[in-house]
């Protein structure tokens, strides 16, 4: 059962992102891109991470994707384009190379470990938000807290960059 | 005084300014088209002539100067009124009036599109009132009227060269508000089009937009959707039967439109109603206020969103549209006053049955008040939205509840009484700030107000005739046709003639729900009128609409629109 | 399998409550707009003559719809055009998955917990499925390719990122007094006495972080004042502009499911979900008999004062419009004279003498009943706010979402960490 789902989530994962890929429309490549967020989302649950599924959704495909079409809808506007448009570059790199680096990732994977080392259970308790919460504020508190400040140094860079110089308050 | 301005005008402007007689009192002068500008701003500047109300065009094809461009001033500060003629012949530019009163533009706008008359340096002379395809001019006596046009492409009121200006004006604005800002491409802006088929849009108007976000960088307005030539179908009609007409002006107040165009052509024949017919003109012409003000309320509230109110609102006025139904046969389409008094008395129990109503709406009032009166978000929608102050507001033309919505306590029943109205007590509510808040505020108290004067009239109705005693103005009644000579002649004159109006001009005019309604009537001793023009508050206040909406966001715009009271019947006519 | 059929079997539940819901919303809607604004609401839809006071609407609407042309705009994206109210519908339905509806019930020994997926995470589930709901509208509003109905989905997109924010923050409160992102132990927790006396219901323990919810739950559901996507005298009809028939009715029975899962949350949240206050589930058990001896009366007494009522309207008004409707009254009064005699035939079978089995059942079906009564208030409180207030304005909207209701929500997760820190 678990073995169907996870083919069946990660060839509909990898079928979006190639659509994402090769759209037109920024709009719809958004969409897409969504699709496979989603899809993703339901191979961390059949991994046992129900915490980290909910938290992609949440996070990547409920908050961020929702600003990128807000973003890119501002730009483009509602009009769609009537004729179609060339994209600038060919389209082959962006559709090869993705499913070539996995494969050399799954490569040197295979060659370090062998093959057994994938799968087996999960241990009781994996992946739920006391696991996760013990992980990143226990033994990885100082990476989780310098992110937290790499973060805030880049919200005040791009305050920094967006907005004139005159207006800063410390100027 | 009045007497004493046009000499202080022969003295200032000695020998280019003519004094032209009036015997129905309305002071005119006749300038040369050169010296009209300098006219106009010393009117306006030293003898505090604030508003220009109209600008009334008159064909005459006979003469050398076929056309004949009529300004009408008024100062409310000094209580005076003057009426500014020039004369102009075919091709030959009046000077613009733009400079001196923003109203002008409009009403220029409006003499070009159905006379023909160019304005010398006029900024947008485009047709108004008419399809921008139309050909001719309506209101030419040589205008053949059967000639039907086919007009079909619809006008895009911005062109690429406009958003390109608009953007800069944008990018300049935010640049002198935040020091350097953005850059706004014309490719940010969004033009949409407002209207004329638009939920919020009170009758066929329509606005188009050019938004950055929801902010709305510049707006233009379009008009003369539902534009049907009322003064010229007034041309081929007798006085009496225009009556009908008027009902579809403002449809909200017809009993007002009524009895106001009866008493100017009343004044033109030199007549007065009788003081009974006069006590029901004000009797139904204050029910009329407050079934106008009514709906401009509601409306306005469903345009921001409340809902409710609309019927606490609107039921009353349906409640009052009973009684004028039962009082002259139709809700909206009233056709109740005549030339000399009205087509019939009130019914019995009329006094008890109105009495009745202003309570039930004096329950409306309270409950919606008990709604919106402290209502955070009805503030924060309607209070500082569509801001417009006292001067803006004069020099677009503004009277009525939005001119007193800006702090200025001008009525015409109190500044040149007329129906009575001297014999009433009332005050007349004023605002503040000249926002949207004000404006609804200032309709609601009106309706106080107007509810006081009914009370009052209905004490102090005059026993008495209704109808003047003058057979050759009002029909006689029918015992007199059936029994003597003198009737049936006056019968039979009255109906294949019409009302003899002796030849002259008179400009009549009353507070008409939402301002300063006006009939200009010229005659020239026919039956029918030679010129009939209608001033319309509404014109020249929707004329500053693009004005108040920029800078706003969308729903400002919906709001100011509600409460400004737009009726497209007498602004289009 | 038992789990698969047990939980299909709760599908199905939440799948009629919400659809019966919906239909019962629409016409509280209209018959409460209705009672608000002193007018009579729908009355002319009728079966055989029988308008069910305006219950018959609905059906009326469903066929209308079902029938009507779907016509769609000739530039659309057509994908996505069809995409969207599915999505939204969907995405309405999901939410009720990890949303508690009662304690258990024995079926056959086996205990079934009243709850269609009990996540570790059914509060995070939540709120990544309210941010689910955004694309509906989103796409709504681009792939019809209308100017009205694309600002509709701009300002939608910003009021629901806005308002997720001050939401998420509110229920970090609520987890952090329960201490559980489970939903179950959530509404279990809130069974408790404080003192003794008070329920330690969510809104009791969390008064601010209620409002701060409240509010945001009726800005995700895009009802007034928060109506702005929709803002029919602004932007027309906004995102649903351009859409007729069935995928318009999707539309506009997602509007009211949404309602239903605002209710569902806040009584979840912060009424304590299925628990009937002061009287804890044992308590239920142990009195069984009693209570249903004593609701069975109590429904027929007020059967039979309905049917009184019925019956008297009946006499008054009889011959009144001379055709089927004056069935009307003569129907009510037999149908609640019918609900009254079965209410008296169950006392037949000596409903004091219940056993176990029974006193679980009974004890099951109070805590049900609770919760759909809770989750019905919240609904009418939904339809009562939007016939009251006026629109919020596109800049004031996100002016209380970012400038008073987050820093709200931080004060609040602030103080509520101090005091558990603290206690």
């Amino acid at each position: 059962m678990e073995g169907i789902l996870f083919w069946v989530c990660g060839i509909l994962m990898v079928f979006g992102g190639l659509m994402m890929v090769v759209q037109r429309s920024a709009v719809v490549s958004a969409v897409w891109l969504i699709f496979a967020f989603v899809c993703a989302a339901g191979i961390f649950a059949l991994l046992s991470a129900p915490f980290l599924a909910v938290m992609q959704i949440l996070v990547y495909a409920g908050a961020i994707m929702v600003l990128f079409l807000f973003v890119i809808m501002m730009l483009q506007g509602p009009v769609l384009e009537g004729g179609r448009k060339r994209l600038a570059l060919p389209m082959w790199p962006a559709v090869a190379v993705p499913p070539m680096a996995i494969a050399v990732m799954i490569i040197g994977y295979v060659k370090r470990h062998g093959t057994t080392g994938m799968g087996g259970p999960a241990p009781e308790g994996f992946g739920s938000p006391e696991h996760v919460a013990e992980l990143l504020l226990g033994k990885y508190l100082l990476a989780f807290e310098l992110i937290s400040i790499v973060l805030l140094v880049a919200i005040i860079g791009a305050l920094a960059v967006g907005k004139d110089e005159r207006k800063l308050p410390w100027k | 005084m009045s007497q004493k301005l046009v000499e202080r005008l022969q003295q200032e402007f000695s020998g280019e300014v003519q004094a032209v007689s009036n015997p129905q009192g309305d002071e005119t002068i006749f300038v040369g088209r050169d010296k009209l500008v300098d006219v106009l701003t010393h009117l306006r500047d030293t003898e505090g002539c604030e508003q220009l109300s109209d600008v009334v065009g008159v064909d005459y094809p006979d003469r050398d100067q076929r056309f004949e461009v009529n300004y009408l001033l008024r100062s409310w500060k000094n209580n005076q009124r003057i009426i500014v003629k020039v004369a102009a012949g075919e091709d030959e530019p009046v000077p613009t009036a733009t400079g001196v009163y923003r109203s002008a533009d409009w009403h220029e706008r409006e003499v070009f599109d159905l006379l023909g008359v160019p304005f010398d340096g006029h900024p947008d002379l485009r047709r108004i009132l008419c399809h921008h395809q139309f050909e001719g001019h309506a209101l030419r006596k040589d205008y053949p009227i059967e000639q039907g046009q086919e007009c079909s492409r619809p006008e895009h009121l911005f062109s690429d060269q406009d958003i390109n200006a608009a953007a800069r004006r944008a990018t300049n604005l935010v640049t002198e508000l935040e020091g350097a800002g953005d850059e706004i491409h014309p490719s940010d802006l969004l033009t949409v089009n407002l209207g004329p088929s638009h939920p919020a849009m009170h009758g066929a108007l329509r606005a188009e937009v050019l938004i950055d976000g929801e902010t709305i960088i510049e707006a233009r307005t379009e008009i003369g959707y539902i534009h049907r030539c009322f003064e010229k179908e007034a041309e081929d009609h007798t006085w009496a039967q225009v009556m009908p007409y008027t009902d579809r002006l403002n449809y909200c107040s017809a009993m007002l439109n009524n009895s106001i165009y009866a008493s100017a052509v009343e004044k033109l024949i030199g007549i007065e109603a009788t003081p009974r017919a006069q006590a029901i003109r004000v009797i139904v012409g204050e029910l009329s206020r407050i079934i106008d003000h009514l709906v401009c309320v509601c409306a306005n509230l469903v345009d921001v969103g409340a809902l409710t109110n609309y019927w606490y609102l609107y039921n009353v006025r349906e409640s009052i549209y009973e009684s004028l139904e039962k009082l002259c046969g139709s809700r909206l389409t009233t056709n109740y006053a005549r030339i000399g008094g009205m087509s019939h008395d009130l019914y019995d129990g009329f006094e008890t049955e109105i009495l009745h109503k202003l309570k039930e709406m004096d329950k409306g009032n309270s409950d919606v008040m008990k709604l919106i009166a402290r209502n955070g978000i009805f503030l924060d929608r309607t209070v500082d939205v569509g801001v417009i102050n006292q001067e803006d507001a004069l020099s677009f033309g503004y009277t009525g509840p939005c001119l007193r919505a800006t702090g200025l306590a001008y009525d015409l029943r109190k500044s040149s009484p007329y129906w009575g109205y001297e014999n009433y007590d009332f005050a007349i509510p004023t605002g503040t700030s000249g926002d949207t808040h004000d404006r609804i505020m200032v309709r609601m108290a009106e309706m106080v107000q107007s509810r006081s004067i009914i009370v009052q009239a209905l004490e102090n109705i005059p026993d008495g005739p209704l109808n003047v005693d003058d057979h050759s103005v009002v029909m006689p009644p029918k015992e007199k046709v059936y029994d003597s000579i003198e009737g049936v002649m006056n019968q039979f004159k009255l109906v294949y003639e019409g009302i003899q109006v002796p030849a002259g001009e008179a400009y009549g005019f009353g507070e008409g729900a939402n301002g300063e309604l006006g009939f200009f009537c010229v005659s020239d001793g026919t039956g029918n009128p030679y010129r009939l023009k209608v001033r319309p508050p509404c014109f020249p206040i929707f004329s500053s609409y693009a004005f108040l909406a920029q800078g706003g966001m969308i729903p400002d715009a919906i709001a100011t629109l509600g409460s400004l009271n737009i009726i497209a019947g007498e602004l289009d006519r | 399998m038992t789990i698969v059929f047990d939980t299909l079997a709760k599908i199905g539940f939440f799948f009629v409550l919400i659809m019966g819901l919906v239909v019962v919303l629409i016409w509280m809607e209209r018959k409460g707009a209705a009672f608000i604004q002193d007018r009579t609401g729908p009355n002319r839809a009728s079966i055989g003559g029988v308008r069910l006071a305006g219950l018959v609407h609905p059906v009326a609407d469903v066929f209308k719809l079902l029938f009507k042309e779907d016509v769609a705009p000739a530039n659309r994206h057509a994908a996505l055009y069809n995409l969207a109210p599915w999505l939204v519908m969907t995405v309405a339905m999901s939410t009720y998955a990890v949303i508690p509806f009662g304690d258990y019930l024995t079926v056959a020994g086996r205990r079934v917990p009243l709850v269609a997926a009990d996540l570790s995470v059914g509060l995070l589930y939540v709120l990544a499925i309210a941010s689910l709901a955004t694309y509906g509208v989103v796409m709504a509003g681009w792939a019809s390719n209308n100017k009205f109905t694309f600002l509709g989905g701009i300002r939608a997109t910003s009021q629901m990122i806005s308002y997720e924010i001050s939401m998420g923050l509110a229920l970090m409160g609520l987890v952090l007094v329960f201490s559980s992102l489970r939903l179950t132990d959530i509404v279990a927790g809130q069974g408790d006495l404080i003192w003794g006396f008070l329920p330690k219901w969510g809104v009791v323990v969390q008064p601010l972080g209620f409002i701060l919810f409240i509010v945001a739950v009726f800005a995700e559901t895009n009802r007034n004042p928060f109506d702005l996507p929709e803002g029919e005298s602004e932007i027309v009809a906004g995102f649903h502009l351009e859409y007729s028939s069935m995928k318009f009715a999707l539309f506009f029975m997602a509007e009211y499911a949404h309602m239903v899962i605002g209710a569902s949350l806040i009584a979840t949240f912060y009424f304590g979900g299925y628990q009937i206050p002061w009287l804890p589930r044992p308590l239920i058990e142990a009195n069984a008999g009693l209570i249903l001896t004593l609701k069975l009366i109590g429904v027929a007494l007020i059967s039979m004062m309905i049917a009184m009522l019925f019956f008297r309207r009946a006499q008054k008004e009889k011959g009144k419009f001379g055709d089927a409707r004056d069935r009307e009254p003569v129907l009510g009064a037999g149908l609640w004279v019918l609900v009254a005699g079965g209410a008296l035939a169950g006392l037949v079978l000596k409903p004091w003498t219940i056993g176990p089995v029974g006193a679980d059942m009974v004890a099951s079906l109070l805590q049900v009943m609770a919760f759909v009564a809770k989750v019905v208030f919240f609904a009418w409180l939904f339809i009562w706010v939007r016939w009251t207030l006026p629109r919020f304005r596109y800049d004031q909207l996100m002016h209380l979402g970012w400038k008073v209701w987050l820093p709200l929500g931080l004060a609040n997760l602030v103080v509520t960490a101090l005091v558990m820190a603290i206690v």
